[in-house]
């Protein structure tokens, strides 16, 4: 067994710096202090007579070196540290045999830890995600095909898919990911040597087609959309678009027509798809609001060869009507309606392909430099220098670092191998530099970050920067922060990193940090059942996740407190959000708007987001049980052992909505249980007023029959506290911003960095949280923190 | 490659592939019986796996009494004029697999879990038997799924094998020949890969000697999965030159709607059917994946998934029923069409042995225990209820071992066996 040297271990959870001062005095393989402290608090249960919870510390091997034994010790470790061990009811250890705890197993675990962080790296060659590839691939080659559904899923650790020791591998994904690369090629290629197809349709009362029984409407030179069953009406025929690809929606002059009463406004949707009886699968393009005066949406989607498009009132709440043009199955004359079904009118309807990333002579720029494309082809007369000169340009961008001559050299030659076809003496170079791109973007090093051991370079801090904040690989503006060395200083990376915030590509980390942090990826796992949630509808699910990501980028521009994670006076709302609230409806607007909330709104902060509360819940049922561990998992971050095996798990019962409250009670009884469930059940019942897509709930709904149960949210915290609902829950929660900010921190980590929290970056932790603690703890100098940390600057 | 059409939303169509395939929509019709090539002297042993991501609702399907004389359950009634085929096992599971729909990816690996937390994978017992008997077929295996990319198959490294969900293009994979011209561009695109897959091998050699020690694991596999790429390129060079075998069947028209798992899944049984019958491969895995839409049909308006979440409401365990009766009765029909595949003096059932199991045996309260499990055909003593423990559940993973067994592997155990399975 190893000897561990003895170190001096500050109480690093309360946020002290530590000081490794590792002095090499060797120990004892198992920590005589240790043995004195579990002797007097721990062996009386945890022996090999009584071994409670399967615990037996007298043959517990102290082999921290065996990764599960080190697990085991670890998890002792914070249980004693946290106070949840020695239970309650047992003598509580003194301060000065807390002291010699943390210092004879809190040293070897951080020692052991930390050499092998040294020795190996805390990331293993990590890939790019199937997100990373596909924005990379579309900033090299100027064309943007989707093309992460072709990808396997990055499944993830707790959600964080670019930690790379769950990142899978294996002949199917490398297929994947060059077929993928090979698509988006020959996209590039093709515009770039054969030009695009331009397509487009005006749609005005004059041309639209009304031979469509499912189709529009037109009054008074307006077309005219109804909210009609069935639900496939209002589509557009001539909107049927030729190819697969990105398609601009312009609507010109909307407005709503019957308003019905307490709408002044109300929500269109724009949809994708085929839009027939046997095709239930339509696609997201965009929505607008409409009121009484005229407006204009445009917005872009990507709409499927043969789809059309289909625009109606679209909001769950809003009455529908009979379509009468058409007769149902039975032959019947549909009746007609007896109030005005809701309807959007518009001047026209505008529809035309385009190619976000780049025009055509930019494409060529990239793939081709000066060189001219004459009918298709590439003709040079200095064939080799040109490919060499191209093929090392773009082989830095894809591998996020300068190549040398010989490294490029293989490429080159396989390239020109391919230039074959000859015209006036000069060699058409097109096959070639295809053929060496392509093998760019096979290469290991273009899916795989380049970190070696100890200290990153330039370029790989340059990349772990990029691949954060933008998801994609290093601009040129950063590739030469790392080449003049800027990037090796605290100055030159805040510098850097305050830039990369203000561009455009800032918005996927939004997107990616915050839907893989709070499980959002997950959102439409399940459909809210729709007997009992009628008002959910397509634009709710768009914006409950948008409202979320928006507040986050928010409380980053604004470098707010992290207490912002469970609180705050204001939302991020539209009138369909507010609508879903019952909040007071903001003014029509096409953007989220920052909105005052009611001093005593339940609403404020993330965790009561319609979003988080949907995603915690299942179509139908909710469950303090998953909807605390979520909380314990993503906001409070206490990560909870999976239930012992041969535990039963709760059999949820709708029939009666006490006897879960009850359960549960009963399941806390039993030590075992308790341990983790005094941490679950807390948040868990703080979230029981809210339904599973958020509403506001006072009562269960009643079975048939039967009288609503009163919704109980109150419960203690773990250390103690009562409290009677979430705002209550809410306040305890915001005294303690340290532990939110160190929360987040641990969750960016992952996330910045590609592995999770090890013990020994505990102490590193700790001190980016004091850091942060004279900007109120605010999410951008955590943000900072971590880029300017160790960790992120360490392999 | 150009023109490239798109099928769903931000997804290019794999359909690309069949371009130029659009010609040959109507097939002569040959002897289904008859494989057109390679029919091997002696029928091979098959394997095909159907496993359910939501179980099957317990009360409906646990038969009464135990060994021969079990009393058929209501899920069991359809299957009864096969009794002989098969063998009811229950009170069984896998032994450290546990966290509700986290084990989804375990059904078949039986790698334990740590209860969900853990993520790490080993190899799942279809991909076990296909990388030592794989090699003589078209297809070392083939994965399909009714619903989304999650599969129970899983590389000797633990990465899933995600599974295919169209049936149009797994029947013109299997079945429908490329044009000439089509074939010849896969052949150059194959053997451009080839040279390419050189030089990145180099690349990664040349990696391995800048990085350090802990990109060892990572650096390994990746060189396993660049050698089975290669391995699949000079397969796909063999196997292009050679026609597929012709079948009765019509190439399946497009299901457009998604949500209709049914329907996919009764079209991917036909389409396995005539796959292992043709030979084209040797192992299936079909998965019912965890549908989160509406399956169009009549008395269903929740989405499977929301139905297995019945929390005993009556009227959703009704709908759920009606899901599972189809499992129940599309497994009968394809057990009838097995058994009437006479393959010599045997049939294509008894040459196939045929798992349906799951990783929930309670998908209502996430409970990994008891899995609802049935093994047919492959020659197997059948016609009972193997009936095991239900508060002390036995190891699951033993059949597997049991499975590779019967395949003439000799390996001593597999994840969690502790044994062949008892009583089998």
């Amino acid at each position: 067994m190893t000897k561990y040297p003895r170190l001096s271990f500050v109480l690093f959870i309360a946020g002290m710096l530590f000081v490794s001062t590792l002095v090499s005095t060797a120990v004892e393989p198992f920590p005589e202090e240790l043995d004195v402290f579990l002797d007097q608090h721990c062996y009386d249960c945890h022996d090999d007579l009584t071994s409670k919870g399967d615990l037996d510390l007298l043959s517990l091997d102290f082999d921290l070196e065996n990764p599960q034994l080190f697990a085991t010790w670890e998890r002792i470790f914070d249980r004693v540290i946290h106070g949840e061990m020695p239970p309650a009811k047992k003598e509580r250890p003194s301060e000065e045999e807390m002291q010699s705890f943390r210092e004879s197993l809190g040293s070897p675990l951080h020692f052991v830890d930390a050499q092998k962080k040294e020795q190996d790296g805390r990331v293993p060659m990590r890939r790019l995600t199937r997100s990373e590839f596909e924005n990379t691939l579309h900033e090299l080659l100027g064309v943007h095909v989707p093309i992460q559904d072709l990808l396997p899923e990055d499944r993830g650790k707790h959600g964080f898919e670019k930690v790379s020791s769950v990142q899978q591998l294996s002949h199917v994904l490398l297929q994947k990911y060059q077929g993928a690369a090979d698509l988006v090629l020959d996209e590039a290629f093709r515009i770039a040597l054969e030009g695009r197809q331009e397509w487009t349709v005006n749609l005005t009362h004059e041309n639209v087609s009304l031979d469509d029984r499912l189709g529009a409407f037109f009054e008074e030179s307006q077309i005219v959309s109804y909210r009609y069953r069935p639900p496939i009406s209002g589509r557009f025929k001539d909107t049927e678009v030729p190819e697969t690809g990105w398609y601009r929606i312009r609507v010109k002059g909307a407005k709503a027509k019957n308003r019905p009463k307490g709408y002044d406004s109300f929500w269109c949707s724009i949809l994708s798809g085929e839009f027939l009886f046997t095709s239930a699968v339509n696609h997201w393009a965009g929505a607008f609001e409409v009121g009484d005066e005229p407006i204009d949406y445009v917005g872009k989607a990507w709409i499927e060869k043969g789809h059309r498009i289909q625009i109606i009132p679209g909001e769950g709440g809003l009455p529908r009507g009979n379509n009468p043009r058409f007769t149902g199955a039975d032959g019947k004359q549909n009746q007609p309606n007896l109030f005005p079904v809701p309807a959007v009118t518009f001047e026209s309807l505008h529809l035309s392909r385009i190619y976000p990333q780049g025009s055509i002579p930019k494409i060529r720029e990239r793939l081709f430099g000066e060189l001219e494309v004459k009918n298709g082809k590439i003709l040079s007369d200095q064939p080799s220098a040109f490919v060499e000169e191209l093929l090392r340009d773009f082989a830095r961008l894809a591998f996020r670092r300068p190549v040398s001559d010989e490294e490029i050299r293989p490429y080159v030659e396989l390239a020109m191998s391919k230039a074959t076809t000859k015209e006036g003496g000069r060699l058409d170079i097109a096959p070639a530099l295809k053929t060496g791109y392509r093998a760019i973007l096979w290469s290991p090093r273009f899916l795989f970050l380049e970190e070696s051991g100890g200290p990153l370079d330039a370029w790989a801090i340059a990349a772990r920067m990029s691949l954060l904040l933008w998801e994609s690989n290093p601009d040129e503006t950063l590739l030469s922060a790392a080449e003049n060395g800027t990037l090796l200083t605290r100055e030159g990376r805040q510098a850097e990193a305050n830039r990369m915030l203000r561009d455009f590509r800032a918005r996927r980390f939004f997107e990616s940090f915050t839907d893989q942090w709070l499980d959002l990826k997950n959102i439409a796992a399940t459909h809210p059942d729709t007997t009992r949630f009628r008002q959910y509808d397509p634009i709710l699910h768009h914006f409950i996740v948008e409202e979320t990501r928006r507040y986050v980028r928010h409380l980053v521009a604004y470098n707010l407190s992290a207490t912002h994670l469970v609180d705050s006076d204001f939302a991020f709302l539209n009138s369909r959000l507010a609508r879903h609230y019952r909040l007071p409806v903001p003014p029509l607007a096409t953007d989220l708007q920052k909105v005052s909330l009611p001093p005593d709104s339940p609403r404020g902060g993330l965790v009561t987001q319609a979003s988080i509360l949907k995603v915690t819940a299942d179509g139908s049922n909710t469950s303090p049980i998953l909807r605390g561990v979520w909380m314990n998992e993503r906001i409070l971050t206490s990560h909870l052992p999976p239930p012992p095996p041969g535990v039963p798990a709760v059999e949820p019962d709708v029939r009666g909505a006490t006897s879960l409250r009850e359960m549960l009670q009963k399941h806390r009884a039993s030590e075992n249980c308790a341990s983790c469930h005094i941490k679950i059940d807390p948040p868990g019942y703080a979230l029981e007023n809210f339904d599973p897509v958020g509403n506001w709930r006072t009562h269960y709904p009643a079975q048939e029959g039967t009288t609503p149960i009163e919704v109980d949210a109150s419960f203690i915290t773990p250390k103690g506290e009562p409290f009677a609902d979430i705002r209550e829950w809410k306040a305890l929660q915001t005294k303690d911003p340290a532990n939110l900010a160190r929360s987040f921190t641990e969750q960016l980590i992952s996330h910045a960095t590609g592995a999770s929290m090890q013990f020994s970056d505990r102490p590193e932790v700790a001190a980016i949280v004091e850091a942060s603690a004279q900007d109120s703890y605010g999410l951008r100098t955590l943000i900072f923190e971590v880029i300017n940390s160790d960790l992120f600057l360490t392999k | 490659m150009k023109n490239v059409t798109f099928t769903t939303r931000k997804s290019i169509s794999r359909r690309h592939l069949l371009r130029g395939a659009g010609a040959c929509l109507a097939l002569p019709v040959l002897d289904a019986m008859t494989p057109a090539f390679g029919a091997p002297p002696k029928a091979p042993q098959r394997f095909f796996g159907f496993t359910l991501a939501l179980g099957l609702h317990a009360p409906h399907f646990l038969p009464e009494g135990e060994g021969r004389d079990y009393r058929p359950s209501r899920y069991l009634e359809p299957l009864q004029r096969h009794r002989e085929d098969f063998t009811i096992i229950s009170g069984t599971s896998l032994p450290g697999v546990g966290g509700g729909h986290r084990s989804e990816p375990f059904i078949l690996t039986g790698h334990p879990n740590a209860g969900g937390s853990g993520s790490k994978n080993s190899i799942s017992l279809d991909q076990k038997l296909a990388a030592q008997l794989g090699g003589e077929t078209r297809f070392p295996s083939l994965t399909l799924s009714t619903w989304g990319e999650l599969s129970p198959s899983h590389t000797e490294n633990g990465a899933m094998i995600p599974g295919m969900t169209s049936p149009e293009q797994v029947f013109a994979e299997l079945f429908l020949e490329e044009s000439a011209a089509r074939k010849k561009q896969r052949m150059h695109s194959i053997r451009e890969g080839r040279s390419i897959l050189d030089l990145v091998t180099n690349e990664t050699k040349a990696l391995e000697k800048r990085l350090g020690s802990g990109d060892r694991e990572k650096l390994d596999g990746l060189f396993t999965s660049l050698r089975e790429v290669e391995n699949r390129f000079v397969s796909n060079e063999t196997w292009i030159g050679k026609p597929k075998p012709k079948v009765e069947m019509e190439p399946p028209t497009p299901i457009k709607n998604r949500s209709d798992t049914l329907a996919i899944q009764l079209t991917m049984q036909q389409i396995a059917h005539l796959a292992l019958q043709t030979d084209s491969t040797r192992f299936i895995v079909l998965h019912s994946g965890l549908g989160s839409g509406v399956i169009p049909r009549e008395g269903i308006d929740q989405s499977y998934h929301n139905l297995s979440h019945h929390g005993l409401d009556e009227e959703k365990i009704e709908q759920l029923t009606l899901i599972e009766d189809t499992h129940m009765y599309d497994l009968a029909t394809l057990f009838d069409g097995m058994k009437s595949t006479s393959e010599g003096d045997s049939n294509l059932l008894d040459n196939t042995t045929m798992l349906v199991t799951s990783n929930l045996g309670n998908a209502s309260s996430h409970d990994t225990r008891n899995l609802p499990t049935i093994l047919a055909g492959g020659g197997f003593e059948h016609g009972r209820h193997l009936a095991f423990d239900p508060g002390q559940n036995y190891p699951l993973s033993n059949l597997y071992l049991s499975i590779l067994h019967h395949f003439g592997l000799a390996d001593t155990s597999f994840s969690t066996s502790t044994e062949k399975m008892r009583g089998l």
